[in-house]
């Protein structure tokens, strides 16, 4: 059995890496605000492509936590565990 | 040699001369431009759309650019706060969505910018800084609802 990896691995989507490129980050398990403030201490200027005024996810950005889609823009307290796969992208909308 | 700076939503076109000469932010949306009559230097304003609203500046006629911290509202007033408690509950979405209009400071004060922005507020930049400051703010203006289209905005210098 292979083993648990001991990060949540974070990835940014490349429609926000065209304007702040950002490596997929592995760091240490934490509420998700701080899972994401910590991977973005690399790339800090993205912080603002993912964030709003308010420190809410901007409202047509999309955060999955292991295919499960973040639903509460403004609550980011949820804890993220070892092993957990956490992916930041763009919300399409539209046809 | 002078330039005129035309902002549109498919990026800022530079032309001199009567032709275009350089395409700056291809594809991205240009709100406002600002050549500042001090410095010369060249701001641009973009909204991003998803991503929200960016601010770029060149000193050396867009050879080389600078992010410079976006505007930004500080946090909503909540109870309690007795200078905007007023504002607790405004419906109005508290942040920057567009900057609409940007002005250099006076002379006098040369590492001042100032812009409204959508919601109409007016902010004050030091760029020597790394934040702007809001100096006013009325989160429900008459003037939030923009024009459906969205005309070229230019700057000369």
């Amino acid at each position: 059995m292979p083993e648990k990896a001991q990060f949540v691995c974070v990835t940014f989507a490349a429609s926000l890496q065209r304007h702040i490129p950002c490596t997929v980050q592995n760091v240490a398990p934490a509420s998700l605000r701080e899972v994401l403030k910590t991977a973005l201490l690399v790339a800090p200027d993205l912080a603002h492509y993912i964030f709003d005024d308010q420190a809410n996810i901007r409202k047509h950005v999309a955060v999955f936590i292991n295919r499960d889609m973040l639903q509460n823009r403004a609550d980011l307290t949820q804890t993220l565990n070892e092993g957990d796969q956490v992916l930041v992208v763009q919300a399409l909308t539209g046809g | 040699m002078t330039s005129l700076l035309v902002g549109t939503r498919k990026g800022l076109f530079v032309v001199d001369d009567k032709q275009i000469t350089v395409h700056h932010f291809q594809g991205e949306s240009v709100s406002q431009v600002l050549i500042d009559p001090r410095s010369k230097a060249w701001l641009v304003a973009l909204n991003l759309g998803h991503f929200g609203v960016k601010l770029h500046k060149s000193v050396d006629h867009g050879k080389t650019w600078t992010v410079l911290a976006a505007p930004a509202f500080s946090a909503k007033p909540v109870a309690g706060d007795s200078d905007f408690d007023v504002y607790k509950d405004d419906p109005t979405p508290w942040n920057v969505e567009l900057i609409w209009s940007l002005s250099a400071g006076g002379a006098d004060e040369p590492t001042t910018a100032a812009k409204p922005s959508k919601p109409l507020a007016t902010a004050c930049r030091k760029p020597m800084l790394t934040t702007w400051s809001t100096a006013m703010a009325w989160p429900s203006p008459p003037t939030a609802k923009t024009s459906p289209w969205h005309p070229p905005r230019a700057a000369c210098g």
